[in-house]
């Protein structure tokens, strides 16, 4: 269904959500002129003081993110969906906004078109061919847990890891291990019905 | 016209029912499935509902089946357009034509990969073999029913590849006795169920179909990523004893009409969900056979279905939720379903048929809809192509006929492949266009090509400022616009970053059936003064026989 016509979108809450986060996280890149530094510059830059960079493995490249401070997402929620985030009184800085997030909650993090993502927990890691019979082993040498496999020939598993920023470093640390093809994490991201 | 179903009205006052729908509390999390579908909803079972606080209530009853003729079928312009709600007669996608010569997609497994799904419809009932919810804190193995009021989106994209037929009731799929299968993948919005679902059930599924895709209308590159890639290569290569699953997604509604201002334009390749190996990029045509007001460009588009016009007059009669039909559903949502659907009757008419098979035979069999536009152009295998409609609107009486008759190209096992990269350092300065060529030589054995993939990075202040477009001259074949200079923008109208050329892969099948070998060339213009950069590096990926 296209956007803008039709009266119903199933993620409408969501996109729409996303798109206000936009209007306020925009960066207004200089019209077509001015130089400036386009990458990475998003909301989070605005909010200043808070802005802290990630970055994760989308198989071999690596991608930079950046934590938006102002916002979050509550999987504790049956639909998950970003929510302007409640801060402590006086809490400025990124961590201790940080400290504020309950277990099941995570930060917002950023590209660089602004588009949001979210760690809702879980890792996502693709076996190297010569160990799909191996995992289990595998698993328990590097003491991570699975939760399921993800494909039918078990190469593709999810393994636990807490919601929030927790699981993009665990992901960043199978990913350097060297022991899997792949592994990200189990992204959250609003998708567009057509 | 729309009816209320003998279920839902009796839920009104059923406390079960109630109790089933709204009783909330948890249900059993997120399972411990292999992704094999060992732990599938069975239709065939009791009715399992899960419990969560929802706006929609049902029953746990199953509905009553029928028979007799679809009393909406003659609302469906899309399946044989008669001219019955204007447009121009004919304008379809030659699906009733098909029936009787090849069936109805019996024997076919076709699953939609979508939100909330209302396999309880009595529409969609009758063809359900398999479902998973993927909703948080329901039970795998409970129906993926809507919960609220926006939940509409899945159950028409169902209704359009895969209503029963010939039940007296509402309307006809255009495989109308597929075994559909309903994942709600999307109902978290998490990678691991959309990869999960891509490939559910994939040693009996032929086609998955995808309504989803890319924000659109910002002109921003996004990256679907490697877990999504992986999963469809994985299904491509493995599904169905290694014949491969078709995977269908849509090219998006990115275009910007007038009244959409300011928006940007999106070109389907900038979306990488569509630009993915193994991805059918399907867009859409209105009931005149022309690109909707929506429409996008892109040079991964495959084959067409029909759609609206965005602007006025007919959409697509479909399924709705809470037992209803709808006469509305648009966009390129509305399309991707019923290539996928005539995909299912492909795959019924020649079951030994590879996804490369059937992505062949699409294009081949498609027909050429809009044929006084300017955008056709023959490439260099004498095959006719277009930005905004690929080879064409899917056709599925032509389709089934040349499946019959098809001698299979092979599957994954058999795809050959040529790369090549350089590094060409080439500043890119305001108005100006430099280029790089690529001579693929005659080792690259390659006579026919089926998919190219071309690989690009630069560093440049704000990306959207570069036009980059791929050409061929040896042997002629059109220039097939990759990317074009805009201003990207969020929804409102803010500009935003387009993202950056960090190999950024664009996929294209403009190429089909040309031979490999030859000059491939680059082009990249800076359409905009105040920014600049550098071209660092490109490769190209050669996918054939």
């Amino acid at each position: 269904m296209k956007r803008g016509f039709g009266s119903k979108l199933a993620l409408m809450a969501a996109i729409s959500l996303v798109a206000s986060l936009q209007t306020a996280c925009a960066q207004v890149a200089p019209p077509n002129g001015g130089a400036s530094s386009t990458s990475g510059a998003n909301g989070a830059q605005r909010a200043g003081a808070g802005t802290q960079q990630r970055f994760w493995y989308d198989g071999e490249n690596r991608r930079e993110l950046q934590v938006d401070p102002d916002w979050i997402v509550d999987f504790r929620a049956t639909r998950p969906n970003l929510e302007r985030r409640a801060t402590l009184p006086g809490a400025t800085q990124n961590a201790e906004k940080e400290a504020t997030l309950a277990p099941g909650q995570s930060v917002v993090l950023r590209d660089e078109t602004g588009a949001p993502r979210a760690l809702p927990g879980g890792v996502i890691v693709r076996l190297h061919e010569r160990d799909v019979g191996e995992a289990q082993k595998l698993f328990a040498e590097l003491g991570v847990v699975p939760v399921r496999a993800l494909d039918p020939q078990q190469r593709t598993w999810l393994v636990e890891a807490p919601a929030g920023l927790e699981s993009l470093a665990l992901a960043n640390r199978l990913h350097d291990s060297g022991r899997f093809e792949s592994a990200a994490p189990n992204w959250w991201r609003p998708r567009a019905l057509k | 016209m729309r009816s209320v179903s003998p279920y839902a009205r009796a839920i009104a006052i059923s406390i079960l029912g109630l109790l089933a729908a709204c009783g909330g509390g948890g249900g059993g999390g997120g399972g411990s499935s292999s992704g094999s579908g060992g732990d599938d909803g069975n239709p065939d079972g009791p009715v399992q509902l899960a419990q969560q606080n929802c706006s929609f209530a049902y029953a746990p009853q199953k509905p009553s089946a029928g028979t007799g003729a679809d009393p909406l079928l003659s609302r469906q312009w899309h399946l044989r357009n008669e001219g019955q709600s204007g447009g121009r007669v004919d304008e379809d996608v030659r699906a009733i034509a098909a029936w009787s010569s090849s069936g109805k997609g019996e024997g076919v497994r076709l699953a939609i990969v979508d939100d909330a799904i209302e396999t309880l419809h009595e529409d969609l009932f009758p063809n359900l073999a398999a479902f998973r919810n993927y909703r948080p804190g329901a039970a795998p193995d409970t129906h993926p029913l809507p919960c609220a009021p926006d939940d509409t989106h899945g159950t028409a994209v169902a209704g359009i590849a895969a209503a029963r037929d010939g039940n007296g009731m509402g309307v006809a799929g255009v495989a109308p006795r597929v075994a559909l299968a309903a994942y709600n993948a999307l109902a978290a919005g998490l990678e691991s169920d959309v990869a999960d679902a891509l490939r559910r059930g994939a040693d009996v599924t032929g086609v998955y179909s995808n309504s989803w895709g890319s924000p659109d209308r910002t002109g921003a590159l996004n990256a679907s990523g490697a877990t999504f890639r992986n999963a469809i290569l994985d299904g491509v290569a493995l599904a169905r004893g290694g014949r491969g699953a078709v995977y269908v997604f849509p090219a998006g509604n990115g275009g910007c009409p007038a009244s959409a201002a300011p928006c940007s334009p999106d070109n389907s390749n900038y979306d990488g969900y569509v630009n993915a190996r193994g991805i059918v990029t399907a867009c859409a045509v209105d009931i005149d056979g022309q690109a909707p007001s929506y429409a996008e460009p892109g040079a991964n588009i495959l084959v067409c279905g029909m759609s609206d016009r965005g602007t006025s007059g007919p959409g697509i009669t479909t399924t709705d939720v809470q037992n209803r039909y709808r006469f509305d559903f648009s966009g390129t949502s509305a399309s991707t379903p019923m290539v996928s659907g005539v995909a299912a009757l492909v795959l019924q008419a020649n079951p030994s048929l590879t996804w490369r098979d059937v992505r062949l035979i699409l294009a081949r069999s498609a027909r050429k809809n809009d044929s006084g536009d300017s955008g056709w152009q023959e490439n260099a295998a004498r095959l006719s192509v277009h930005p905004y409609y690929g080879f064409g609107v899917v056709d599925a009486a032509a389709a089934t006929a040349l499946a019959r008759s098809w001698s299979s190209v092979g599957g994954s096992g058999s795809l050959r492949s040529c790369s090549y990269a350089k590094s060409p350092n080439l500043a890119l300065h305001d108005a100006t266009t430099v280029s790089d060529t690529i001579q693929v030589p005659a080792d690259c054995t390659i006579g026919n090509i089926e998919f190219v993939e071309i690989g690009f990075s630069a560093t440049h202040s704000y990306s959207g400022d570069l036009r980059v477009e791929l050409l061929r001259s040896d042997p002629a074949s059109p220039p097939a616009v990759l990317a074009a200079s805009r201003t990207c923008r969020n929804d409102s109208g803010g500009q935003i970053s387009c993202g950056s050329y960090d190999n950024w892969v664009f996929g294209s099948v403009r190429n089909l059936d040309e031979p490999a070998q030859g000059k491939w060339t680059l082009a990249v213009s800076d359409t905009v003064t105040g920014n600049e950069g550098t071209w660092t590096a490109w490769s190209l990926t050669l996918w054939g026989r």
